[in-house]
């Protein structure tokens, strides 16, 4: 069968009511979290995915994938108006997208972000669809210690990209790995570190970790500082862009769809870091670099287009290789597992209602997304006005409620809270959580590949494979690099000491 | 010299020991044939390592300069997030005995009340509309099985 045929296939699953219907509902309920400040598409697929137990496997992904990149699409409404960016992929549309609101041209810069979303996410999926089925085929060959070195490459490079220092995302994600120790080891079947506890047999849930780190950790965080929002009341006029916006926009749209959706690839990137890259790009393409930051539509175009392409892109990893390339993917790869469906090389020959439903379902909920971004906007700036004091109570109540009925298991919730401490607690010492919660994702996959790799009874094997010899040296490049380059700035400094000494 | 990160890195170092000196009770085999404390009583090793190279860093960095304290609390938000993590706690405990509309209830209550002096009219409000959702959303359109404690919802 041909890319039409699946296309068909995938249309034909995509277009019944149910999907149609929950692809809506998931649309709908990312960009309302996107909006939302402190509420991220992480916990919001946590929360859900109890809900999706009784659902069909295909319904249940179109409709998280559906929360995940529409949460992508709301983010930027929220840094344009409020300039508190309602998700991290939106943080640099701030710096463009709120002073171009100042200036009285809110309406275009929220439309260019919608539009330039709708092209990079719409260009994604083709990229995606396109991709994925020859990498799974690639990925056929894949061995443990490919995997092992696909998975390590991608922890170096989430460590690399973080802000901050390297030694302390290299101890979040150890500490990350280690907790993914705890339970039945995945070799051997030992217990390891349970205390005795029956919760920690299965290990400690992702979920519960990732609702402490991201979301009770982000509102306590929030608590503390006691955020106050200026809303910018002025009324929006005209969301359509000029000729002349849409003319500066043309490049940046484009640039931003290619590295969105390459680094979306890359296990470890995410969406955050591609906007960062866009807007770094763009700036330095820009004839006039000195405006940015002064309300310029490119610096919203580029961005807000490269963070759509990127969910795409993370999606190519997750259907052929099983390997989630961020957070969010990985709670989407526990929806999968949950369904008995175990996302990889074989998904798209075993699951091809799945994986080309939700590719259709994709197109459907980018056109679903642009509908509702632009006529409705007024109703996301009221959801905005909603105060924070209302706002986390509600959302803290969620969590607790998400964690609960993922298992019924009030330990989650504890544990949920004690993650929370967690991740207020690092915060707080300028740690980042994403290694953490990567590492604690992969962990058992990157234990099992590593001993069963050992087991070829050589132990440089990794290095004596081409695929797992480049990732590795790669990978500790990018660790080790920091290094140097820190020295040579210590060295700098000392020079720039003496020179004053000397003066 | 960060003083945050030196409580941090202790912090680790600890950490680190704790988990190398547990991984020990496991079967740790050898590199060509890893048992299942292999892995552990290795990244214990690497955090030791790691939380010293932070340690020891800020300590070449800047002798005798300030100490920075970038985690000082400021003002009283910290007592928020105490409290707030306690409400949460108890709030678990009691979830299943008490049953989750009244949990539920007490819970946006108190959170709200310890959040900033507001009117008991918002409040209560908030209260009673966001438990009363949570029951039609949760329980009678996605049926999901909730502790019903007392009241018996």
């Amino acid at each position: 069968m041909g890319i039409l045929d699946h296309l068909v296939l995938g249309f034909g699953v995509a277009f019944t009511l149910n999907n149609l219907l929950f692809c809506f509902a998931g649309v709908l309920i990312g960009t309302l979290i996107g909006v939302l400040p402190g509420i991220g598409p992480v916990a919001t697929i946590s929360l859900l995915l109890p809900v999706t137990f009784g659902m069909n496997p295909v319904t249940s992904i179109i409709m998280l994938a559906g929360v995940y990149y529409g949460a992508q699409y709301g983010g930027s409404t929220t840094s344009i108006l409020v300039n508190i960016p309602g998700e991290a992929s939106s943080i640099v549309t701030c710096l463009d997208g709120y002073k171009m609101a100042r200036l009285g041209r809110a309406g275009p810069a929220l439309g260019m972000a919608a539009f330039g979303s709708f092209i990079g996410g719409t260009f994604s999926i083709i990229g995606l669809m396109l991709l994925a089925p020859i990498l799974a085929r690639a990925a056929l060959k894949f061995g443990p210690p490919e995997y092992f070195a696909l998975m390590f490459f991608g922890l170096t490079l989430v460590i690399y990209l973080c802000v901050g220092s390297v030694t302390k995302g290299l101890i979040m994600a150890a500490a990350g790995l280690a907790l993914s120790m705890i339970g039945q080891d995945p070799v051997m079947g030992t217990t390891r570190f349970t205390m005795g506890s029956i919760t920690l047999m299965d290990g400690v849930g992702l979920v519960p970790v990732a609702m402490g780190v991201f979301g009770i950790g982000e509102v306590l965080t929030n608590i503390e500082e006691n955020i106050k929002q200026e809303i910018f009341s002025a009324k929006i006029k005209g969301l359509l862009p000029t000729l002349k916006d849409w003319k500066d926009s043309r490049w940046p749209i484009i640039r931003g769809t290619i590295i969105g959706f390459f680094m979306g690839i890359l296990p470890g990137a995410g969406v955050v870091i591609p906007t960062f890259v866009s807007y770094a790009a763009e700036k330095r393409f820009s004839r006039y670099p000195e405006k940015f930051g002064t309300g310029v539509i490119e610096g919203v175009a580029g961005p807000e287009t490269a963070n759509n392409a990127a969910t795409g892109g993370s999606l190519v990893t997750l259907l052929s290789l099983g390997i989630p390339a961020n957070i969010g993917m990985a709670v989407l790869l526990g929806a999968f597992i949950i369904h008995g469906i175990q996302p990889g090389p074989l998904l798209v020959t075993k699951h091809p209602q799945l994986f080309w439903g939700t590719i259709a379902s994709m197109y459907i909920g980018n056109v679903m997304l642009i509908v509702l971004n632009l006529p409705l906007i007024g109703i996301w700036i009221r959801i905005l006005k909603v105060p924070y004091n209302i706002l986390f109570p509600l959302i803290l109540v969620f969590c607790f409620l998400g964690v609960y009925s993922l298992n019924n298991n009030v330990y989650e919730i504890l544990i949920m809270v004690a993650f929370g401490i967690f991740g207020y607690l690092i915060r707080k010492f300028n740690y980042e959580g994403a290694p953490f919660l990567l590492a604690m994702v992969l962990g058992p996959m990157l234990e099992t590949a590593f001993r069963q790799s050992m087991l070829y009874g050589d132990p440089l094997i990794l290095f004596k494979r081409p695929i797992s010899m480049v990732l590795l040296v790669v990978g500790l490049f990018l660790i080790i690099s920091p290094v140097f380059s820190g020295i040579a700035r210590r060295r700098k400094r000392l020079e720039q000491v003496l020179e004053e000494e000397n003066r | 010299m960060k003083y945050s990160d030196t409580i941090s890195g202790l912090f680790w170092f600890f950490v680190g020991l704790g988990l190398s000196i547990w991984s020990l009770t496991y079967e740790t085999g050898r590199l060509t044939q890893p048992g299942p404390g292999y892995l552990p009583l290795a990244l214990g090793i690497i955090l030791i390592v790691l939380s010293l190279i932070l340690l020891l860093g800020q300590r070449k960095r800047a002798p005798g300069k300030k100490q920075i304290v970038s985690s000082s609390p400021r003002g009283s938000g910290w007592k928020k997030v105490v409290y707030t993590v306690l409400v949460l706690a108890v709030a678990a405990f009691f979830f299943e005995k008490v049953g989750y509309l009244i949990t539920f209830f007490v819970l946006i209550v108190l959170l709200m009340k310890g959040a900033e002096a507001q009117s008991w009219k918002r409040i209560l409000l908030t209260a009673v509309l966001a438990t009363l959702g949570i029951y039609i959303v949760f329980v009678l359109l996605l049926q999901q099985p909730l502790p019903r404690g007392y009241l018996g919802v």
